[in-house]
């Protein structure tokens, strides 16, 4: 074990969303942080194959078991790590993302940023489910507007039910709809869905420093000219220059130290490259390693004052694992194929978004299941990708070569995200036996959907055989209905597994993030939420970091800590 | 059609394919929408969780024989055959993608392989019969034998030969359509940078209104 003579203000482990986030606060407050990432170096200017197009990728760039989002995806990492297992409980179906690259799944995210709104902080005084937050959507929405304000998000006034919109002058101008889009739009609208601009981070004008988006190449892909959020391009370069921000990269954490008065000091990690093991000091520990993973640093971290883990007297680490239920229905519209061909490249991002509308139906139980989704878009004059064939009736020869044609930009995707409740099969635990290349315990999961989000998938389901229906559409065939629902993790939104709250007994961390039992420990990460509504949470992390490294500044600059 | 097809691409061939079978574990399946993720994870021999994405290569071998790849052209180029306005799918290399995707060590790209080679074979098999293979026979006897099977593909089928064609569609219409030419010919014009994002013009409005009003719905 190599240990470091320097001793940081603040370890911060992870450089995604939280991580990034708290580095970028911390630093320009003047406090010295060490920042620890598992994962490679990253650099998105030059490694951002903006305009490549499938024919030089492997297999067209088609997701691989390596690649799960596709070749030219920016994420390093997957479902599956070399030397990096996790087991699945018998009878559970878990799939745990892990990026392993500087800036986390910032790199690759869908850049959909949507508040999470005021019943979202409150579920349980509404419907008697899940828990209340320990925070109101007041509290939070000074935060989403500096964080909007630092990254960018468009965003139109719209004033639908629990769906906030940004203050006058904080969200960018949104771009419009493509034709397609606009068919979609004037028609679900006319069907009675609520449509809105869409709010995603990306730049529709210069902002910080940084160029508006070009409206093309595909944002998962990154972006060399930093006009969408990764913490890669927004955060972690500013952090850099105020000189408080060292960097680690390829080093796994996973041991908290603490001393005799019970304050964290230390954090072990390995190399995962050459396998030698580190310890860093520092006056405060921080961890945005991703919810699931900040878990497993902290029942790893159990010593004789606390034995089930740090943070964990009332056993809740690694309990309320939630993440986001979700399908897609394809359609294709032949009403779409009188329109031209034109560049639709656009934000990758759909430009509209169909917000949760069913608030008072619910409210009026006219619905057999009690929480809400969104629904975004995919299709319309894109790069085909390997299963174009799937649009086109003709088997063969000249009937199949002029239905190709016939068929671009006539289809559309209907993504269904919705809001999970935790429920007690739902969590991740140290596995007794399994342990990783470099000896440390590995996670284990267990998951089962409730009938809650059963149910709510398959209203997901009529509604877009529904809504491609009335468009004159007609649904490309996809999965069968037992198999409509995602398995857990693959929403990729896991969060929970270090619930905030009002008091130790029922939480782990507090409001701020802050520990109970150690003050000097925080977490950072989408692992503090209480909730897992049907907005993707990326936006609320950012927030949350940053108010939370906010208070952690604060209280060390008081000597609280 | 080409009458005899010969190979458009050199061989970019860097590390011996070793597909091990234990190691494919769960399969490859389309459940949520036309654009799924891939669940399992070999990761050996495949192009890894990092490659190179400025410099892409494919990290395996392929592995057709060339009368494979023969029998392939001929059949993709009467899936998708040229037109005036469309060059053959043989012309654009799609038979030595498809000789890519089978050689690929995952489990989609494994399935597929045995589907492929199997009806590869039935049809050079049936041509046998002929006197010839499948890529050397007259293109109307190619095409004759090509319509005793291609009017399956709408069923149940599994021969086969059916399960192979309705394969190589799939396969040459994602190929062929991903190719400059292919984008070209399909009308996709983006992948360039704008100063801004143009919104939808009245004549394209207009269209979206007419529409609108014949589903009933303005």
């Amino acid at each position: 074990m190599m240990k470091s003579n320097e001793v940081y203000d603040a370890i911060v482990i992870g450089s995604g969303a939280g991580g990034g986030m708290c580095a970028y606060n911390l630093t320009h407050r003047g406090i010295k942080v060490m920042m620890l990432e598992a994962g490679r170096n990253y650099d998105p200017i030059s490694e951002t194959p903006m305009f490549s197009l499938p024919t030089a990728a492997p297999l067209r760039g088609a997701p691989t078991p390596d690649r799960p989002f596709g070749f030219y995806d920016a994420l390093v990492g997957g479902f599956r790590l070399p030397d990096e297992p996790y087991t699945v409980a018998d009878g559970s179906h878990f799939n745990w993302l892990r990026a392993r690259m500087l800036g986390g799944r910032t790199n690759h995210w869908h850049r959909t940023s949507l508040r999470y709104g005021p019943y979202d902080f409150k579920p349980y005084s509404r419907d008697g489910l899940g828990a209340d937050w320990p925070i109101s959507y007041e509290e939070i929405a000074p935060w989403y507007d500096k964080v909007e304000r630092l990254i960018g998000v468009t965003g139109k006034s719209h004033g639908i039910e629990n769906n906030p919109d940004s203050p006058p002058g904080v969200a960018l101008p949104p771009p419009p709809p493509s034709p397609r889009e606009y068919f979609l739009k004037l028609g679900l609208e006319r069907l009675g869905y609520p449509v809105s601009a869409v709010r995603a981070a990306i730049l529709t004008k210069p902002l910080n420093g940084r160029p508006a988006c070009i409206y093309a190449t595909p944002c998962n892909r990154g972006c060399s000219i930093g006009a969408n959020f990764q913490s890669t391009t927004v955060l972690i370069p500013p952090a850099l220059k105020t000189g408080n921000l060292t960097i680690r990269t390829q080093a796994l954490a996973y041991k908290i130290g603490l001393n005799s008065k019970g304050r964290a000091t230390s954090v072990s990690y390995v190399d995962r490259i050459t396998g030698q093991h580190y310890k860093v000091s520092g006056r405060a520990v921080v961890l945005a390693a991703s919810s699931c993973e900040s878990a497993r640093l902290l029942l790893n971290s159990r010593n004789s004052s606390f034995p089930n883990g740090l943070a964990n007297e009332n056993g809740l680490v690694g309990r309320n694992l939630m993440d986001s239920p979700y399908i897609g229905v394809t359609g294709q519209f032949p009403a779409l194929e009188r329109l031209p061909p034109r560049n639709e490249d656009g934000m990758s991002v759909s430009h509209i978004y169909v917000p949760w509308w069913g608030h008072a139906r619910q409210a009026r139980g006219e619905w057999n299941f009690p929480r809400g989704y969104h629904i975004e878009f995919v299709g319309g004059c894109r790069v085909p990708e390997m299963d174009y064939a799937t649009l086109c009736n003709s088997s063969h020869g000249p009937d199949l070569k002029h239905e190709i044609r016939q068929r671009f930009g006539s289809d559309f995707t209907f993504y269904g995200q919705g809001e999970m409740i935790p429920n007690e099969h739902c969590y991740c635990e140290l596995d007794t036996k399994v342990k990783d290349r470099w000896g440390i315990p590995v996670l284990r999961f267990h998951w089962r959907w409730s009938e809650h989000e059963l149910r709510q998938v398959n209203h997901m389901n009529e509604t877009f055989y529904n809504m491609i229906e009335k468009l004159g559409g007609r649904v490309i065939p996809g999965p069968k209905k037992e198999q409509l629902i995602s398995n857990g993790g693959e929403g990729c939104h896991e969060v929970g597994v270090t619930r905030m709250g009002s008091t130790a007994k029922e939480s782990v961390v507090n409001r701020f993030g802050q520990s109970w039992g150690v003050k000097n420990l925080f977490v950072m990460d989408g692992g503090v939420m209480v909730s897992s509504p049907d907005k993707n949470p990326t936006l609320s992390i950012l927030a949350l970091s940053y108010r939370s490294s906010g208070y952690l500044a604060d209280e060390a600059r008081k000597g609280n800590l | 059609v080409s009458e005899i097809y010969t190979p458009k691409i050199s061989r970019r061939a860097t590390l011996r394919w070793l597909f091990a079978a234990s190691i494919a574990s769960s399969a490859y399946r389309s459940a949520y929408g036309r654009r799924v993720r891939s669940r399992a994870n070999t990761g050996q021999n495949g192009h890894g969780n990092s490659p190179d994405m400025m410099n892409p290569t494919v990290p395996w071998e392929r592995t057709m024989s060339s009368d494979q790849l023969r029998c392939t052209a001929a059949l993709g180029d009467l899936i998708l055959p040229e037109s005036p306005d469309g060059p053959a799918p043989s012309a654009l290399g799609i038979p030595e993608f498809i000789d890519e995707w089978v050689s690929a060590p995952y489990p989609l790209q494994q399935a597929d392989r045995g589907q492929i080679f199997s009806g590869l074979s039935w049809f050079d098999e049936e041509a046998g019969r002929r006197g010839r293979q499948f890529a050397d026979l007259h293109i109307d006897q190619r095409q004759e034998l090509f319509n005793e099977v291609a009017p399956q593909l709408s069923t149940v089928s599994q021969t086969p030969a059916v399960a192979c064609l309705r394969r190589l569609r799939f396969l040459v219409v994602g190929a062929y359509c991903s190719t400059r030419e292919g984008l070209n010919y399909i009308g996709y014009s983006g992948n360039m940078a704008l100063p801004s994002y143009p919104a939808p013009t009245d004549a394209e409005k207009s269209i979206v209104a007419q529409e609108l009003k014949k589903l009933g719905l303005l």
